[in-house]
């Protein structure tokens, strides 16, 4: 019954840590070449445009260099670089009116209703056939995911499909682990209620 | 009732649907200490909505893990290695060309 834990498989073993805070250029070269597909990924989840997501990564990847010499060493060095991205992201929705914060309404709408502490509604086994029309069910997830409002678009993003662990998630949205923990949970149950209609 | 025997009654009691709901990412996990993890499985066996509320978390949990769906695109990293050779940023400069 229990779901296997992520990897956290974030690739600072990989990299030259100490060379990349020299400047050395081959050091920075392959950062880049390692991490431009995960933190494209994670900005793209964020701001959901292709064009503004390759820039915030470029954009990423030139304030990193600049301010390598800020780097303290307390958490990954992927971790601040994907901070630094997350970070921009916001920014850039925040700049396009897209940071609604009335969307916590929403995610309360799409939490599980109880009464006298019980489930008000009746729940059902998803359908198995519907479950198994894998393209029709990438895309419903791919949108599902698309509805949640951005923080916990993020913690989503960053928890179950990048697998980091949930400090590193912690550092990366200078929130606590306990947060974390609270926010990724909101974010499925509502992901779970968005996806009833078409499974049931 | 004494203080000693209302703890008691507090953890011997079963779970309501909406403690079980708080408590079912750190089942899944396996962060439950063993009292608890009895108890939330004691509310398992009894609740009708529960278990296939449990099984449509977890499958909600592992549709997002499968959801490769976003495609890096063509010439991203070179791009990117471009951008930082025309600000010159060491290291962008051998690959770009």
């Amino acid at each position: 019954m229990t779901l296997a834990s992520p990897s956290g498989a974030s690739s600072d073993s990989t990299l030259d840590i100490d060379a990349i805070l020299k400047g050395e250029p081959r050091a920075f070269e392959v950062l880049v070449h390692m991490e431009s597909p995960r933190l494209f990924r994670m900005i793209q989840r964020i701001v959901q445009d292709e064009d503004e997501a390759r820039s915030i990564m470029q954009e990423t990847f030139l304030q990193a260099y600049k301010r390598l010499a800020t780097f303290r060493k307390e958490a990954k060095f992927t971790t601040w670089l994907y901070a630094i991205g997350l970070n921009l992201a916001r920014a850039s929705l925040r700049k396009r009116r897209r940071y609604d914060m009335l969307e916590e309404d929403k995610m309360d709408r799409l939490q599980p209703a109880f009464e006298s502490g019980m489930h008000t509604e009746k729940f059902d086994f998803w359908n198995p056939q519907r479950l198994a029309e894998q393209n029709e069910r990438r895309n419903l997830v791919h949108a599902a995911i698309a509805e949640l409002p951005p923080d916990y678009r993020l913690v989503i993003t960053l928890r179950d499909i990048e697998e980091l662990s949930t400090t590193e998630v912690a550092q990366v949205l200078d929130i606590t682990e306990g947060a974390v923990r609270v926010r990724l949970h909101r974010a499925r149950l509502a992901l779970r209620t968005l996806l009833d209609r078409y499974f049931r | 009732m004494t203080l000693l025997k209302k703890i008691r009654h507090l953890f011997s009691r079963s779970l309501s649907c909406e403690e079980a709901n708080a408590f079912i990412a750190d089942y899944l996990e396996g962060r439950l200490d063993p009292t608890l993890r009895s108890r939330f499985e004691a509310h398992l066996h009894m609740c009708p909505a529960c278990t296939p509320f449990l099984e449509q978390y977890k499958q909600t949990v592992e549709l997002v893990r499968d959801d490769g769906q976003i495609d890096v695109p063509a010439g991203l990293i070179e791009h990117t290695l471009s951008f930082l050779n025309e600000r010159r940023i060491p290291g962008a400069e051998g690959a770009a060309s």
